[in-house]
């Protein structure tokens, strides 16, 4: 006769506020411990959030709805009983509404200004097109113009809400205009590990660097920080998040207590990771919780990148692709000038390098 | 003269009396409500038929009713207190003197109405095969009403255990039956192939005799009788308002029974009217500081505002027509109940818009095909719907719902309140209306204007965006009180929510009727569209020319319930946009729009627009191209955009 358990929306890496994706049943279903009763999207990732004890689904939000963080988005239940006012009506389906795909409508006078000036119509935000943002849009790339002394001519798509959150997450610590990046190039190691599934890809040095990074933000506590409102909080433990894109979009993996974890165990937990993330299953404590970030692009032939630092960190370190002629690789680091500066950042990336090249 | 066993008639009759002329003074002296229309004279009519009646059977009567009431049902008590206006009346004081109701007695104070709906009550009780049959009293003066004609038609086509007691005075009200009546009164009747009978007030023991064949004759043949009582009332017609000739009413009064009973026995008459007058003495002496009804516990329940949650859409891939014949499969065959009733609905033909398809051929029995006649099918679908069962009426064509307005109005949307709550009448009528056929001033028209605003009546009107099983189930679960249903002539070929526009999301409230909420998808709206029935079609088809010609995004509002009105999503809507149009097929002048739009207003303060788009209000011309120009359907873009423009 009681609500015996809440589901509330866990801690991401960055994100405050989540996107609720699909419901998985209709209110008042019965359902089992540990199945998956709604899936949530983060800047990152799709999670799906599961039942901790067996009852009755309430969901207190619908498909579509932004949630914050450790908002409680469903119930269960011990019995249809205590359910709010013992309502008795039918359950339905909940709406799913799917991503803008609607065609495009252009007002009369709106049509009327957009042959005037031969403007291509996908250069509209909006797929209601009036006559005021056609006017706008003459109005700004007038001032453009002028700016510029160039008119250049532009696409605009709108954004998918996943690319939205990407940018409220990442643009966090960019947009204090306060981040650095530093290079360095690693001499590459022959792993010999054919049930890794990682040895014959070009990260298969993802997991010796994992395990000294995690060893030496012991010692450089700061990289294992972030920010906040002129102070900076140094996290107690050390979980390092290991961003992927490999054909699903960006999501990062997240290995808890890094630094207590022998190589071994780093690289079954990385191997079992991509597992995870090639079947879908990457569930939300794989994925929430890192402190600092390693994203590998060394599948995409990229000799060096600046990455961008996670919202509530204060670094991350990027994997390039082996060069094979030299048998190296480029290793860059983004980090925080507020937390900590260029010296810092070279030494610990110096003391990454000897440890990885050295082991 | 009198003996030991009429006594009891003659002590009946006097009290009868000796109550009525006590209700007359005490509207003198000013202490009761209202009017009275007393029987003085006719006490043995109401007599005579109640001494033959079983407890089972049922008395319908008419304004002057008091005499078949305490005949009836001996409720004293009752009678008084209701007269007075006090709680404790039969009906609480709400109903006085003419529209009581209890223990199998019911009167109403319109002429005529009651002969079908005591048909239907009849037709119930020939259902039930309990053998017990019912009476309706009229006067003289009701033989003008046309519905008197279909009632004998039908429950003759029917075969009705109903016996139609017409007392004749000689008076409509104060025109004298020579200047009121034509022809002869039992050939009207006999006419219709009802078997007659014939007494007077003046013989009672040929009256009581009469009166039991005649009943005998109805409960033996399960056949309707007429039973024609010549009368003479000694008193008004109501209270002051006698013209008549003194000559001739003493003349009755030289005639009348009971003054006959005073001369000739004034001893046992005298002791007669002691008891008499001490029994009503007490009774009023019991009932002057009883309490009256207050106005908030008549009025009673307040709405219930429901929280407003949206849902996708269901296409069932059908179409609205095959759709609610399949309604009307699902509940003939589960719920005994219910009963189907209109014109020409029998298979082959079932009805003009074949709605009614094959029901007759699975459920001959409960499928009654009518003459053509609207007044009385209502009226009989009331009874039926007062004695517990679940009626439909189909009326072939909307424009016809005019001749059913005496029943709707006046019977099944008063009998809840006035009887004080003590019955129900869901009767559900169902209709097609709308224009875009060519069919003509009288086929063509959409009245719904004429319907909305009736007390305990609810209005839908079904679209094709809603699966009208839905909203017919709704109908069936909820309601308690009479609902008419408008179909769409055009909808009923249409395919149920078949219709995309892939820049808006379509989706029903949560409601009992939902409303269907079709709003742009990535942007917010600008203008709120409400309409409803078939030419929210047309609004919906015609949403992109209204954003074109109008630089307004409009978010459209498909409404089900007409009336009363659910506003909460209009209003949700307008506070948005802070515009609102009103789309009804109907002539716009007094219409569904002009109350949504005066609602708004009042609920909404910084509204920037308000208008209405309806037909032009002339009669609906069957040329094609005038019906487009009087129509809106075609043209609700451009006028639209025409008042956005001013």
């Amino acid at each position: 006769m009681t609500v015996i358990s809440e589901i509330k929306v866990p801690k991401e890496d960055a994100d405050e506020e989540v996107y609720v994706n699909t419901l998985h049943y209709n209110n008042k279903d019965k359902i089992k411990k540990s199945a998956g009763v709604l899936d949530i999207e983060t800047s990152k990732a799709v999670l799906e959030l599961e039942a901790s004890l067996e009852g009755f689904i309430e969901y207190l939000v619908e498909v579509g709805e932004v949630v914050e963080i450790g908002q409680t988005v469903a119930l269960i239940h011990d019995s249809l009983d205590s359910f709010e006012g013992n309502k008795d009506q039918v359950v339905q389906e909940r709406i799913k509404r799917e991503d803008f795909n609607e065609e495009i409508k252009i007002t009369k006078g709106a049509q009327e200004l957009i042959d005037k000036h031969k403007l291509d119509t996908s250069s509209f935000k909006n797929s209601f097109i009036k006559k005021e943002d056609v006017e706008r849009f003459l109005k700004e790339s007038k001032s453009i113009a002028k700016e510029d002394g160039v008119k250049v001519a532009y696409v605009s798509k709108a954004l998918s809400r996943s690319k939205v959150f990407e940018i409220e997450a990442l643009s966090h610590v960019q947009s204090t205009g306060l981040v650095s990046t530093i290079f360095m190039n690693f001499k590459n190691k022959v792993i010999d590990n054919e049930d890794n599934l990682l040895a014959k890809s070009a990260s298969a040095s993802l997991p010796l660097l994992t395990l000294h990074t995690s060893q030496l933000l012991k010692e450089f506590p700061l990289f294992n920080s972030y920010f906040f409102e002129n102070e900076i909080r140094e996290y107690s433990s050390i979980n390092i998040g290991i961003a992927f894109d490999i054909d699903d979009g960006l999501k990062v993996f997240s290995i808890p207590n890094t630094d207590q974890l022998p190589l071994e165990e780093i690289n079954n937990l990385l191997s079992e990771g991509v597992y995870k993330y090639i079947r879908k299953e990457l569930s939300p404590k794989d994925i929430s919780n890192s402190t600092f970030t390693i994203t590998d692009l060394s599948q995409y032939k990229v000799e060096s990148f600046v990455p961008l630092i996670n919202k509530n960190q204060s670094a991350i370190l990027g994997v390039s692709s082996l060069d094979t002629e030299l048998n190296r690789f480029n290793v860059s680091l983004s980090f925080d000038h507020r937390v900590t500066e260029g010296k810092q950042a070279s030494i610990f990336l110096g003391k990454l390098r000897k440890l990885f090249e050295e082991d | 003269m009198v003996n030991k066993v009429s006594e009891k008639y003659y002590e009946q009759a006097l009290l009868i009396r000796r109550t009525e002329d006590t209700f007359l003074e005490l509207f003198n002296e000013g202490s009761m409500n209202g009017t009275v229309h007393t029987c003085s004279g006719q006490e043995f009519s109401a007599i005579a038929f109640a001494s033959f009646l079983e407890n089972q059977d049922f008395v319908f009567s008419n304004h002057r009713c008091h005499g078949h009431y305490l005949a009836k049902t001996q409720d004293l008590k009752g009678l008084i207190a209701e007269l007075m206006g006090k709680e404790t009346g039969t009906c609480a004081g709400i109903g006085s003197s003419q529209h009581l109701c209890n223990d199998n007695f019911f009167s109403n104070g319109v002429q005529g109405g009651i002969v079908p709906v005591s048909a239907g009550m009849s037709l119930a009780r020939k259902k039930s095969k309990d053998k017990s049959i019912g009476i309706v009293f009229i006067g003289d003066g009701t033989l003008g009403e046309g519905v008197v004609y279909e009632s004998f038609n039908l429950v003759s086509l029917l075969s009705l255990p109903l016996l139609i007691v017409c007392e004749n005075n000689r008076y409509a009200q104060s025109t004298r039956i020579e200047d009121n009546l034509s022809g002869d009164i039992l050939k009207r009747p006999e006419s219709f192939g009802i078997k007659t009978f014939h007494s007077n007030t003046w013989d009672v023991d040929e009256l009581l005799k009469n009166a039991k064949k005649s009943i005998d004759f109805i409960r033996n043949k399960g056949k309707p009788a007429f039973h024609l009582v010549d009368t003479y009332r000694l008193n008004h017609h109501s209270k002051s308002d006698d013209h008549r000739d003194v000559e001739e009413v003493n003349k009755f009064h030289e005639l009348d029974p009971l003054n006959i009973f005073q001369e000739s026995e004034p001893e046992v008459f005298k002791q007669m009217l002691e008891k008499v007058n001490s029994k009503i003495i007490k009774v009023i002496e019991e009932t002057n500081n009883e309490k009256e009804i207050s106005g908030e516990s008549y009025v009673g329940q307040k709405e219930i505002v429901e929280t407003l949650d949206y849902f996708p859409l269901e296409a069932p891939n059908e179409r609205v027509v095959t759709r609610i014949n399949a309604f009307f499969q699902k509940i003939l065959r589960e719920d005994e109940k219910v009963i189907f009733l209109g014109e020409d609905i029998l298979s082959p033909y079932g009805g003009a818009f074949k709605v009614a398809n094959d029901l007759s051929k699975n459920f001959p029995d409960k499928v009654i095909s009518t003459p053509i006649s609207e007044q009385s099918i209502v009226g009989l679908a009331n009874g039926l719907a007062l004695s517990g069962y679940r009626p439909y009426v189909e009326i072939m064509f909307g424009d016809f719902m005019t001749l059913c307005l005496d029943q709707i109005i006046n019977h099944a949307s008063k009998f809840h309140h006035m009887y004080n709550k003590k019955v129900n009448c869901p009767v559900v009528i169902r209709t097609p209306m709308g224009g875009g056929r060519g069919y003509g001033p009288t086929h063509s028209q959409t009245l719904d204007k004429f319907l909305v605003g009736i007390d305990n009546v609810t209005v839908i009107a079904i679209n094709s965006f809603l699966d009208p099983q839905e909203l017919y189930k709704s109908v069936y679960e909820n309601e308690i009180h009479p609902t008419i249903v408008i179909e769409n002539k055009l909808d009923y070929a249409r395919f149920v929510a078949s219709k995309k526009n892939d820049s808006y999301y379509l989706e029903k409230s949560n409601s009992t009727y939902p409303e269907v909420k079709c709003s742009p998808k990535s942007s917010n709206p600008d203008i709120t569209i409400v309409s409803y029935g078939g030419i929210a079609n047309d609004t919906f088809e015609q949403l992109d020319h209204i954003f074109e010609e109008t630089e307004l995004i409009p978010e459209l509002l498909i409404i089900s319930k007409i009336s009363p009105l659910n506003l909460e999503p209009i209003f949700t809507s307008v506070r948005n946009t802070k515009r609102l149009m009103v789309v009804e097929e109907g002539s716009k002048e007094f219409g569904i729009g002009a109350e949504i739009l005066s609602r708004v207003s009042e609920e909404i303060e910084d509204i920037i627009l308000l208008k209405r788009i309806g037909a032009i209000s002339v009669p609906i011309p069957s040329s094609r191209q005038a019906e487009e120009y009087v129509l809106p359907n075609t043209n609700i873009a451009k006028e639209v955009a025409k008042y956005i423009r001013k």
